[in-house]
């Protein structure tokens, strides 16, 4: 794989600031999903204003799928095409009368043909689940729904690497795990996603890489697990660890434990602290909603009769037509596998790359020495 | 479907809406039963009765267009009592105030009522300045229940196209739409300030009051220029070039309002006639 971003020694400071950003290099390779922890002030939101140009470093460069940036007008627009940034306040990004004419703003700006706009903002509006909101003023608009339509600002422009300033800053725990869905649904189209954080339970549970900075320097670059099993580094960090591997760590302090890999999730903790379930009854049904009709989707859930869950925005939306009532929006392989544990069966309702990653997570389950769970797609 | 699916995101709006509500003429635009009127039509609707209503040299046909537009406002586009009612007493306020001045000031004709003289000056209603006063103050509440009725049944948005239409400036619409746009966020700005400032004792006496609105008005203003630069930064993260698009509105584009609308301009025209010639 390549790296679609590359970070070579950058330093910046502000206009007669210390440096935020004192030689900072990483490289992040593409369809990753990277998360940039540390504590306020850390250079964070400045680091993130490199990516797309709007800060230029003092020394060093940074690349954008091998090339450098240029810092002229035509160079700014093409990276600015292809690293979409999505801002904290999403007040500060949303200033278009509704939310079609907003979400319209880049392709336009970016001169497609009318068709090619309307299709992609449809696109774009429908993919954040807001479909039938095109006309609303944003003020109309829940603070939810508001990061919703900056995020399809930026969709609409189909860039290659979304940049998102902590997206889940004063949003509900659901509604910023739904979120976070909808950047892993990104994710599996093949968008390289950056987002900054300190909220360490979420950059735990959902990237695939940490990059943990504070003081304008890189303190480790490496898995989630690398970096919040470390007490240096948390301390370094002002951070605290996630609640699971607290619990984790202090198991282990007290011999309760064998020292295994730290867990991925609760049902690896569970294992964990139980061993291996004998026989496993429950069993999760996957669904892929592309290939049926609405009414296939009540009859399936008529028969199966269990607690179901949708994932990925085409899914809820087949659901909510179908007028079903869903058990789970989110986070939901991780309840099905644990209702699976207890012997109950789990419908989940989803499509595309989302299907295996179904199965990914079972097997990552398996493989951490967990019990086998059965997936059956419908 | 129309706004149906939303993922469990729902805005809970309070029952009662009084015009304090920073957002309450939008909300009643939006959700209008005439919305789909096209706004060009109202809008001339709008000024058009307003301007002949203040040609009228008698005080008949302000009083129809004032009574057609509260008709029009309460039972055609359905604006509850309550808010409309509340909505006119603001320039009831600066209406009777204009009308009593000009009560005293103006005279001519029969002496209706003497107060008193001060000074060698008659302090008296006469019938001329009685019925400027009337007329004055019913050529107000014309033009302003004709413009109540374009507030309330056409939201601010479909107004661009209009303004499109008759060749503004593209850079002029552009900042309309921002300066609509933020409008609500520095009201919500405003209102967050001022309960920070209350929270804490501020406005308590004359002194608080004034050096705490001085702080409220310089706060509002940094805030303004700090959320300048942020939308620059991200228009231009979105590769700003000039462009921004109208938003689209789903007028009917029917020629029976154009039709009733004519129908009504023209009876007013012809009133006006009448009241000149008689």
């Amino acid at each position: 794989m390549s790296d679609i971003l590359e970070f070579d020694n950058v330093t910046y400071a502000y206009a007669g600031r210390p440096p935020s950003l004192n030689g900072v290099s990483f490289k992040i390779e593409r369809g990753k999903k990277l998360a940039i922890v540390g504590p306020n002030g850390a250079g964070k939101t400045t680091l993130l204003l490199m990516c797309n140009g709007t800060l230029q470093p003092d020394s060093g460069t940074v690349r954008v799928n091998g090339e450098h940036i240029h810092y002229d007008k035509a160079g700014l627009r093409e990276i600015r095409s292809k690293v979409g940034l999505v801002f904290q306040n999403s007040d500060s990004q949303i200033f278009a009368p509704s939310v079609y004419t907003d979400v319209a703003f880049g392709p336009a700006n970016l001169h497609l043909d009318p068709a090619e706009i309307e299709s992609r903002v449809h696109d774009a509006i429908f993919a954040v689940g807001l479909s039938g909101y095109e006309k609303r003023p944003p003020h109309h608009l829940s603070g939810g729904e508001k990061k919703r339509v900056a995020i399809a600002g930026i969709l609409a422009m189909k860039p290659d690497i979304l940049v998102a300033d902590e997206p889940t800053a004063s949003l509900d725990p659901a509604t910023a795990a739904e979120i976070m869905d909808l950047l892993d649904e990104l994710q599996e189209d093949g968008t390289t996603i950056i987002l900054s954080t300190h909220d360490v339970e979420l950059a735990y549970s959902w990237a695939d890489e940490v990059l943990l900075i504070a003081g304008g320097r890189i303190l480790h670059h490496g898995t989630p697990e690398e970096v919040f099993t470390d007490d240096s580094l948390m301390l370094k960090a002002r951070l605290t660890p996630p609640a699971l591997l607290n619990l984790y760590t202090e198991f282990v302090k007290r011999g309760k434990l064998a020292d295994a890999k730290p867990p991925k999730g609760v049902p690896e903790m569970m294992h964990l602290i139980e061993g291996s379930y004998e026989g496993v009854t429950g069993t999760i049904y996957t669904v892929d909603t592309d290939s049926i009709d609405e009414d296939a989707v009540k009859a399936i859930i008529a028969e199966k009769n269990c607690k179901v869950g949708a994932m990925g925005t085409r899914p809820k939306k087949k659901c909510f037509n179908a007028g079903v009532s869903l058990d789970y929006t989110y986070g939901i392989i991780d309840k099905a596998m644990l209702a699976a544990l207890i012997g109950e069966d789990t419908l989940i309702f989803t499509c595309g790359g989302m299907l295996d990653r179904v199965k990914l997570r079972v097997k990552m389950f398996e493989d951490a020495g967990g019990a086998a769970i059965k997936v059956v797609r419908l | 479907m129309g706004g149906g699916f939303h993922l469990h995101l729902h805005k809970k709006k309070s029952e009662k809406q009084s015009i304090f509500s920073e957002d309450v003429l939008d909300d009643l635009a939006i959700s209008s039963p005439l919305r789909k009127v096209p706004a060009a039509q109202k809008l001339v609707l709008c000024i058009a009765a307003t301007v002949i209503a203040v040609l009228s040299p008698v005080i008949y046909l302000p009083l129809f267009v004032l009574i057609s537009m509260i008709f029009a406002s309460l039972v055609l586009a359905k604006v509850p009592v309550r808010i409309y009612l509340s909505l006119l007493t603001i320039p009831l306020a600066f209406g009777l105030t204009g009308a009593v001045v000009l009560l005293f000031v103006t005279g001519g004709g029969e002496t209706i009522y003497d107060f008193f003289t001060f000074a060698g000056f008659h302090i008296q209603i006469t019938d001329k300045s009685l019925n400027l006063a009337m007329l004055v103050l019913a050529r107000t509440f014309a033009g302003m229940c004709s413009l109540y009725f374009l507030t309330v049944t056409t939201p601010v948005t479909s107004l661009f196209k209009v303004l499109r239409d008759v060749h503004l400036p593209q850079e002029f619409i552009d900042l309309t739409m921002l300066i609509y746009r933020y409008i609500f966020v520095f009201i919500g700005e405003a209102i967050d300030i001022h309960n920070a400032q209350v929270m804490r004792g501020g406005y308590s006496t004359f002194k608080d009051w004034i050096s705490a609105f001085s702080m409220l008005t310089s706060m509002l203003f940094i805030r303004t220029w700090e959320k300048g630069e942020d939308i620059f930064l991200s228009m231009n993260s979105r590769c700003y070039d000039g462009v921004m698009l109208l938003p689209e509105e789903d007028t009917q584009t029917s020629v029976k309002y154009a039709v009733i609308i004519f129908a009504y301009l023209s009876l007013l025209v012809v009133i006006l006639a009448l009241e000149m010639i008689l």
